[in-house]
């Protein structure tokens, strides 16, 4: 009798759960999306790997192997990725081209490879998962792997450690630039501005789409 | 020298003076109760012309008293099953584990007791003297003695009318004995009795499981850490083999 | 005021708010009244739902701790790391609350001390308290490297991190006594429960479905945080975790079938209450997690987390089966708990997930240590307390 009563108030209480959540994911503004606002203006930027100015990066993984995927930055900024498109097994890219497409809902932003090579693997859990790349962009969230070629040459364009660094903070301060000179959609976001505080989470959801555009050649080329 | 009771059912009458003079004894209302509680130790159940006295059976090895915490409740060489309430922590696991359902609760007391039957530990057992119920009763149906007297006298009875009697001694051996024994001419099964129990000791299931634990730890723990030395030792192997390797493209 | 306070309430919070409440006055209550006016307790139920569920299940549901200890130190799966910490915190909180409820229960909780005086080594519940004891305090000195962090005791913090080994093996050792010995309470009762649930057995079953459920509990909670606390989720991890979770799972199913076998017990399956909560026992804890893991959707986060979850309630069913449904007939009677006893446990439960939620707030909970040396601010220079010319600030910069 207890058994059964707990088990039936314990479902309930699950089902409950579900249509809330269920009803949160319909009006994404419902919810606050800088809830995590300390938090906001940190990324993660391992120093083991080299950076694309346009937010992509490259790790060596021996002499005929280099993992690539996006940055922290970006990955924030976009918000929750639902959809990953990649180049192809054996397609061969070059260094600045916008082989990498991430949706967000309705919106897509292109991204280039960090440097030039052909592609050996893809991480078939990120395209399956996209979440992954939130849950850490630099390790179950990688993309995809490639065979370098004119590996000294395509490295001379990317930055790592210190340099990685103070890389960043600059294009962060671009960033609130920027953001400042569109036209916003969303109050809090003008608010942590006045903070001081470079608003990074979901930034991108409150532009509208030519200043997303804009924010692609600015940032992402 | 361990105290029982002897209770022989063919020749209860159901007069209800053991119960009385318990009440009697404790301090507590008499009434005529039909079921044990806080300020009941003892009852007569009416099973057909039969009267059966339901009490604390003062078993040999006592369920209650194993699974105490605390050891509030102890079989004492008296032969009574004491309980003291200032070591009592209130957990009730004697009340459950009890095979007879005999201890009651104060439920409504707010520094509440474990009640139950002491066989007059205090007052008189301990100093020799019968009990209460057995000095009330008119009819001899309850005896207090030495309890090995007792069976010997339950077994001659037995021996001497072996038509009257059913040919058992419940609390001889069930659950491991008892020091309250029934002497019956209606099958025990009939009255109420468990017959259920076997003849082990209930602390014994879980004695039996208790008593291995320290070898349990100790194999565990050994094993726990020789699983730890060699999930590690693999790290170490393999570190050392690279910083090796790392040497030898060096030169 | 009011009006703003309202609208930041959500459902879970109000609720919360409701049974903490509503526990406070009836554990105040039971304390002015008594035990007897204020729960359905009585002679013929012993232990209801505060032994049943806040101690027999509540100390199963905190298995996750000894569990996922064992797997990163001793196994050195270290890829569960990240996790180890809010599993920690969870069963440190669990063992607390167990306590606490376990207050309520006692008839003279003032006494509880004379359990570390008086001994009775025969006794299962005397060693369970022991065990409990001794586990909450290397609970405390394993969550402690959080606390020491925090306030930067590095003396302390090399301190307990040169004793991590032993705590963790004696965490695991305390664990597996206790967690057994919950079934080995049940043991001295062989005629009072119903086959279904008595085995000689019992202390094994307990422990290997404390595991199970200990794995499950750590993807619920690793699910639930994620959500609330907008922390990353590792569901690779997750994965293989749930994985484990339903090998031990369908391990202890086996082990209760060939029990019911070699006890003839599958004679009295038919048409009764108990064969229906065993029924629903078994669904809830092997066979649906084993299809929701079977299937596309059990991949997903939402898919783990319900997998776990059901992992989650059979568990609970088993142990409340164990404590109760399988008293019933032998009482007679059918126990439901009070609303007093309700809301207390309630409100247990609600404490638990508040506590963890400040915790998480306001310590290094969710990260690991390297992962915060890669973390870059993106403002470089803290604002300044005293409000300055905005240009001095941004010159600084
Ligand atoms: S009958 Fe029950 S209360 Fe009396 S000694 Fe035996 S186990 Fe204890
Ligand atoms: S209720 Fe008291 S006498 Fe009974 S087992 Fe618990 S501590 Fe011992």
């Amino acid at each position: 009798m207890v058994a059964l009563a707990v088990i039936l108030f314990a479902i309930t209480l699950l089902t409950i759960d579900l249509v809330i959540q269920a009803r949160q994911k319909k009006y994404p503004l419902m919810s606050p999306s800088l809830r995590s606002s300390e938090k906001a203006d940190v990324v993660r930027m391992p120093k083991s790997v080299f950076f694309h100015p346009a937010h992509t990066w490259a790790r060596m993984e021996g002499a005929d192997s280099v993992t690539v995927g996006l940055d922290d930055f970006i990955q924030k900024a976009v918000g929750a990725i639902d959809k990953v498109y990649l180049p192809m097994i054996g397609q061969k890219v070059k260094q600045g081209d916008p082989v990498i497409t991430v949706h967000h809902g309705d919106r897509k932003l292109m991204l280039v490879a960090p440097i030039s090579g052909t592609v050996f693997a893809l991480n078939n859990d990120v395209l399956d998962n996209p979440a992954l790349i939130a849950a850490n962009p630099y390790e179950e969230g990688w993309l995809f792997r490639l065979e370098p070629e004119l590996l000294a040459n395509s490295l001379s364009l990317l930055t790592i450690a210190e340099n990685a660094v103070s890389w960043i903070r600059t294009e962060a301060m671009r960033f609130r630039e920027f953001l400042a000179g569109q036209t916003l959609q969303h109050a809090t976001l003008g608010a942590t501005m006045l903070d001081g505080g470079v608003p990074v989470a979901n930034s991108l959801e409150y532009l509208d789409d030519s200043s997303l555009r804009k924010f692609e050649d600015q940032f992402l080329r | 020298m361990s105290y029982a009771l002897l209770i022989d059912l063919t020749g209860c009458v159901g007069c209800g003076e053991c119960q009385r003079a318990c009440q009697r004894s404790h301090g507590f209302p008499e009434v005529e109760a039909k079921n044990l509680n806080d300020k009941n130790f003892t009852c007569l159940d009416q099973h057909g012309d039969v009267f059966v006295r339901r009490m604390c059976q003062h078993c040999e090895q006592p369920a209650c008293a194993s699974v105490c915490p605390v050891g509030a409740l102890e079989k004492t060489k008296a032969g009574a099953v004491n309980y003291s309430a200032d070591k009592c922590i209130g957990c009730r696991y004697c009340m459950l584990a009890c095979p007879y359902d005999i201890p009651k609760y104060e439920w409504a007391s707010n520094n509440p007791r474990v009640r139950k039957c002491t066989m007059c530990y205090d007052e008189r057992t301990s100093k020799g003297q019968p009990t209460a119920c057995s000095e009330a009763c008119p009819v001899g149906a309850t005896l207090f003695g030495k309890r090995d007297e007792l069976l010997a006298e339950a077994h001659k009875r037995i021996g001497e009318n072996p038509d009257k009697y059913v040919h058992r001694i419940y609390g001889e051996k069930e659950a491991g004995g008892a020091s309250v024994l029934y002497l019956t001419s209606v099958p025990f099964e009939k009255l109420g009795f468990k017959t259920t129990l076997g003849n082990e000791a209930l602390p014994e299931k879980t004695w039996n499981v208790l008593s291995k634990l320290p070898d349990v730890v100790a194999t565990a723990g050994v094993l726990f850490s020789a699983v730890y030395w060699i999930t590690h030792r693999r790290d170490e192997v393999r570190a050392f083999e690279q910083k090796m390797n790392g040497k030898s493209n060096v030169n | 005021m009011i009006t703003r306070l309202i609208g930041k309430l959500t459902f879970w919070k109000a609720l919360g708010i409701v049974f903490i409440l509503g526990g406070l006055v009836s554990g105040a209550a039971r304390f002015i009244f008594g035990l007897g006016a204020t729960t359905h307790l009585s002679d013929s139920t012993p232990w209801g739902v505060w032994i049943g569920f806040d101690v027999v299940t509540g100390v199963g549901l905190a298995a996750g701790g000894f569990t996922l200890c064992g797997i990163v130190y001793i196994f050195n799966i270290k890829r569960f790391k990240p996790i180890v910490r809010p599993t920690v915190l969870t069963a440190f909180l669990g063992y607390l609350l167990v306590v606490v409820g376990l207050m309520f229960d006692l008839g003279r909780p003032w006494a509880i001390w004379h359990a570390i005086v008086m001994w009775n080594p025969h006794s299962v519940m005397f060693e369970v308290a022991w065990c409990v004891m001794l586990y909450t305090t290397v609970l405390a000195l394993e969550f402690s490297p959080v606390l020491l962090e925090r306030f930067h005791l590095t003396k302390a913090l090399k301190v307990v991190k040169a004793i991590t080994i032993p705590l963790v093996i004696a965490g695991i050792l305390l664990s597996m006594l206790h967690q057994s010995s919950l079934g080995s309470l049940y043991l001295i009762v062989p005629e009072k429960m119903h086959p279904f649930w008595y085995s000689p057995m019992l202390p094994v079953f307990f422990f290997v479905s404390a595991l199970a459920v200990g794995m499950g509990m750590t993807i619920v909670e690793s699910y639930l945080s994620a959500r609330a606390f907008n922390k990353t989720l590792e569901t690779p991890l997750l994965k293989d975790l749930s994985r484990m979770m339903v090998g031990v799972a369908s391990v202890y199913v086996m082990m209760r079938f060939l029990d019911m076998l070699h006890g003839n017990k599958f004679a009295l399956v038919g048409w009764n209450m108990e064969s229906g909560m065993l029924a629903l026992e078994m669904a809830l804890f092997f066979a649906i997690p084993l299809v929701v893991h079977n299937v596309r959707f059990g991949q997903t986060r939402l898919g783990m987390f319900l997998g776990a979850m059901s992992v989650v309630l059979g568990f609970v069913t088993n142990r409340l089966n164990v404590a109760m449904t399988s008293l019933e007939r032998y009482y007679g009677n059918v126990y439901f708990p009070s609303i007093g006893e309700l809301f207390v446990t309630a409100a247990v439960v609600s404490a638990g997930f508040w506590i963890f939620s400040l915790a998480v707030k306001h310590l290094p909970i969710f990260v690991d240590a390297h992962e915060e040396k890669d973390m870059v601010r993106l403002t470089p220079v803290m604002r300044p307390v005293v409000e300055e010319p905005r240009t001095a600030a941004s010159a600084q910069a």
